[in-house]
């Protein structure tokens, strides 16, 4: 992983929480969101929450990698929970890139598995 | 009476006694004369009764002539010479009075040799002696009757004679006449009956005017024996005048007096005065003479009574005139004073006016400095240069310092006797000095005094008017000392409280005046402040606390203590005027009562906002837009209402823009309304100079010029163009590079004073283009760098990215779409130029939209 992000994964009502700080750009975005979060789609669990609220910035080939995550996720029949702040700086290229209809966006962890629970 | 005998008698003379007769024809002259030439051929009797030799029997007239008295030369040639009509003449030999010769003649025949004259001589001595006395008797007579008709003559003049001078005047040319008298002269006897004084006179040397135009009443002199016995005194004689008065022997010398009657000139039993008549010789004074001196002393008596009455009247009415116009003068001091003027102003129309009243030269006002002890000179009319040299004069020396420390009015008629402390005063020459002391209560304010070139006695009158406006001038001298001290308190009050120098922010200018209103002499209560905010935020402020002087000024200060305070604190416009406005609730037990208008410049988000409190809005001049008021947020003014709240308006403030605040002195005048003004003022700013001091001294000039009746505030601000130094980046084209490309640009749109926002966004879509020049171009291997080019200018962000490999069409997954779209929903505007030699992708933000 570079100097521009940092991964941490954790555990949350047996759901793997993967926050993020730092800035997502084209040179980080595989390391960030394939390599990084290996460790934390498990057999068990249904569903990987994954916490932006930290992330200053996203370009692009961040999104394109967002997207190709949950996409991955789906595959294996998992759901893509991202956190995202409605405050965060990252929700208006988030918006411009229609990540709303594509991916689920939670303000907060809580909310997250909240919706993980209601399903 | 018989005819005389004659030769060639045809003319009757005064008859003779037979014996007389007959002696005198003993002694008959022949001669005879040829008038063309005036030579004489003459009988021995003839020489003989002339005293010439008798060897001669001839000569010419002259030779004849020069026997005879002279003065009857001329009657003798004007006889022998008026010949062809005829001769009689009679006259008398040189250097005998007595003796009288008789000549009669007559034409005789014209020959070849001309006319030719014949006659006799005799002495007639004694029938002349008789003759002499019948004519005197006869002129006696006539005198007599001439002295009566005279009398009258002089009775009707003396009722026509109104002033002393026309009386004395008819009476002494009288005297001459009726008396046949060479000299006379009136004197009149001073109030105390110390002197006499001469009132006029006829027939004296001018040396003698000198000496006796005055004189001490009891010199002996006829005119005090006169005087002292109330009756005529009468001297005949040279020798007895002397002898009566030795002392009047040398002025007899000059005066040339014989003989003299002197008359007591008497008034309602007041003998007041004396009527001296004189004579050059010798002469006896007959009851007639007297009794002329006497009716004349009487008549001059009762006229002078008469003339001495009408000029008293004359005089009161004079004064009367003279005290009238000087009250109007005094009037006219008094109310100098009641106008409105600096002191200055006052003093020097209150001493022009003086000076006219006066009729001196000079008026100077000299105030009295308690702290040095001395007088400056502070206001003159004809002497300004002792104010413009700021003369002092210690007090105790010179005029002015005498006056001031003896606190007396002082008179001097002649400068050159005294100490002149004033080196200009010396220098002027002036003549005469009058000053007197200003005192308002106990207290010494200063000195006045007026002079003149020529020397003059100034009167009790001139000094009373002197002192009655130096009072009066005092009081108002002094009740503008105390105005003028107030003013200045106030004034330097008010200045201490306006900015002394304004904050110099590196992202706008500013301006200010502030003009004390023209009318009155209170300052008002006015006020602007700029204050720097430590994030570099500005702060402006005008206000208007109502009211003027000394209360106002304090209560101004204490409102923008307090706004500064409430700044430093962090809180908003609004929020600020909510705590004035219970400040000047609290400090307004007077009735503190004021407008403000704050407006919070951002130079990071490029706007403003304002709050007010009452006051005339602000004007706003956007880059390329007509100036408009900002009308926004307006609300009660300080201390109007406790249950007032505060608004707040927000507006673009970008550079280029420009704020004028102002108070309502620069819009408000009595010919308009303050919509006018406003509507005025709003062209004005348009078409007015574009840097701040011109704009400021335009508005002045066409707004506060002249007479205005309220102080004037104006700020203005610009928001200053914010030139960055383009950014320059070239980095290889690798996705490493990005991070760095964004690190750079975000400094670099920080300096541009970009909003946080739009560094974001301005970030994002240069790392998409940057994106797509380090994934997209098929380039040769020596040209895989790229390029980030960095301008601000106006407000807008120009960023040009460069590739040097051929453009390749993004695939159409939507990936790739998705950084263009980004830049295109991100920047204002985007182009993109391929070539065979690379990508150039310019883009362009306007900073200081909306967030």
């Amino acid at each position: 992983v570079s100097d521009l992000a940092r991964v941490e994964i954790a555990r949350v009502s047996g759901v793997p929480v993967a926050t993020v700080r730092g800035e997502i750009d084209l040179s980080n975005a595989g390391d960030v969101l394939q390599t990084g979060l290996e460790g934390a789609i498990t057999e068990g669990a249904r569903a990987l929450v994954l916490d932006l609220t930290d992330v200053s910035y996203i370009d692009s080939a961040g999104i394109r990698a967002l997207f190709e995550l949950g996409e991955r996720l789906a595959a294996l029949g998992k759901r893509l929970l991202a956190v995202v702040p409605e405050q965060a700086p990252i929700s208006r290229v988030l918006e411009l890139a229609d990540a709303p209809a594509a991916i689920s966006l939670s303000p907060d962890v809580q909310a997250a598995l909240g919706r993980l629970d209601s399903d | 009476m018989e005819q005389t005998t004659s030769v060639g008698a045809g003319r009757g003379t005064r008859q003779r006694p037979g014996l007389e007769l007959a002696l005198a024809a003993t002694s008959v002259g022949v001669f005879e004369l040829r008038p063309e030439s005036g030579r004489m051929r003459w009988t021995k009797e003839f020489a003989s009764l002339h005293g010439l030799d008798a060897d001669l029997l001839g000569g010419t007239i002259d030779v004849l002539e020069a026997r005879v008295h002279p003065d009857d030369r001329v009657r003798l040639r004007a006889a022998l010479e008026d010949s062809p009509h005829g001769i009689h003449v009679q006259y008398r030999l040189d250097g005998s009075e007595q003796c009288w010769l008789e000549l009669r003649a007559q034409p005789i025949s014209e020959n070849d040799s001309g006319a030719l004259v014949a006659g006799t001589c005799i002495d007639v001595t004694s029938s002349a002696r008789r003759y002499a006395d019948e004519h005197r008797s006869r002129l006696e007579a006539e005198e007599a009757l001439r002295r009566m008709q005279g009398l009258q003559t002089f009775t009707a003049a003396l009722g026509e004679a109104a002033r002393t001078a026309d009386v004395v005047d008819v009476v002494v040319r009288e005297v001459l006449v009726a008396l046949g008298a060479e000299a006379a002269a009136v004197y009149r006897l001073s109030d105390d009956g110390a002197t006499f004084d001469l009132l006029g006179s006829v027939g004296y040397p001018d040396e003698l005017h000198g000496e006796w135009s005055s004189f001490p009443a009891d010199t002996p002199a006829p005119a005090s024996a006169a005087v002292a016995a109330n009756a005529l005194v009468v001297v005949e004689s040279p020798e007895e005048l002397v002898r009566r008065w030795p002392n009047l022997a040398d002025a007899r010398q000059v005066a040339g007096d014989a003989a003299s009657v002197c008359a007591p000139l008497e008034i309602e039993g007041r003998v007041d005065g004396a009527l001296y008549v004189a004579f050059r010789s010798p002469r006896r004074f007959d009851e007639d003479d007297l009794a002329t001196v006497t009716t004349i002393a009487e008549e001059c008596s009762h006229a002078l009574e008469r003339a001495r009455l009408y000029e008293a009247q004359r005089d009161a009415r004079a004064d009367a005139l003279r005290l009238a116009r000087r009250l109007r003068a005094l009037q006219s001091v008094i109310d100098a004073t009641l106008e409105s003027q600096s002191l200055d102003e006052l003093l020097r129309e209150l001493l022009g006016r003086l000076r006219e009243a006066l009729g001196t030269d000079t008026a100077s006002f000299f105030v009295f400095d308690e702290e040095r002890n001395d007088l400056v000179a502070r206001a003159a009319a004809g002497l300004e240069v002792e104010v413009t040299e700021g003369v002092r004069v210690p007090v105790g020396q010179g005029f002015a310092g005498r006056i001031a420390a003896q606190r007396e009015p002082w008179v001097v008629e002649d400068v050159s006797t005294i100490e002149i402390y004033s080196p200009f005063l010396r220098q002027h020459g002036l003549g005469s000095l009058a000053g007197v002391p200003l005192i308002a209560g106990e207290r010494l304010v200063g000195v006045l005094d007026v002079g003149t070139f020529e020397r003059r006695d100034f009167s009790e009158d001139d000094l009373l008017l002197l002192r009655l406006v130096a009072s009066r001038a005092a009081l108002a001298v002094e009740q503008a000392v105390l105005h003028e001290r107030h003013r200045t308190v106030a004034e330097t009050l008010q200045r201490s409280l306006l900015p002394e120098r304004l904050p110099e922010p590196p992202e706008y200018a500013l301006g200010a005046r502030y003009v004390p209103g023209s009318a009155g002499l209170e300052v008002g209560g006015d006020w602007y402040d700029a204050i720097a905010f430590g994030d570099g935020r500005l702060g402006i402020v005008v206000g208007d606390v109502v009211g003027r002087g000394i209360v106002a000024a304090a209560a101004m200060g204490q409102l923008r203590n307090a706004l500064r305070a409430y700044a430093f604190e962090g809180l908003g416009p609004a929020a600020i005027l909510g705590r004035l406005n219970q400040l000047a609730l609290e400090i307004g037990a007077q009735d503190l009562f004021a407008t403000a208008a704050l407006m919070v410049l951002d130079p990071r988000r490029n706007e403003l906002r304002m709050s007010s409190a009452g006051h005339p809005p602000p004007l706003l001049v956007l880059p390329n837009a007509p100036a408009s008021y900002l009308e926004g947020g307006r609300s009660l003014p300080l201390g109007a209402s406790r249950a007032a709240s505060y608004e707040e308006a927000v507006a673009r403030f970008p550079p280029g823009a420009l704020l004028l605040a102002f108070t309502d002195g620069l819009v408000e005048r009595r010919d308009m309304s303050i919509e006018q003004g406003l509507e005025r003022l709003q062209k004005a700013v348009s078409g007015a100079p574009h840097d701040l001091e011109g704009l400021l001294d335009h508005l002045l000039a066409e707004f506060a010029a002249g007479e205005h009746g309220d102080d004037v505030a104006i700020v203005a601000v610009s928001s200053l163009e914010r030139p960055v130094e383009p950014i320059r980046l070239r980095h290889a084209a690798l996705p490493s590079s990005l991070a760095q490309v964004r690190g750079a640009l975000r400094e670099w749109l920080k300096r541009a004073h970009a909003r946080d926002d739009e560094i974001y966004e301005i970030a994002v879509a240069c790392n998409e283009a940057c994106t797509n020049a380090i994934e997209h171009p098929l380039r040769p291997p020596d040209s895989a760098f790229f390029e980030v080019e960095g301008t601000c200018a106006g407000g807008v962000v120009t960023l040009v990215i460069r590739d040097f490999g051929r453009w390749r069409e993004p695939r159409d997954d939507g990936d790739r779409g998705r950084g263009l779209k980004f830049i295109h929903a991100l920047m204002d505007s985007v182009d993109v130029t391929a070539t065979e030699e690379g990508t150039e992708i310019r883009m362009r933000r306007t900073l200081g939209g909306p967030a």
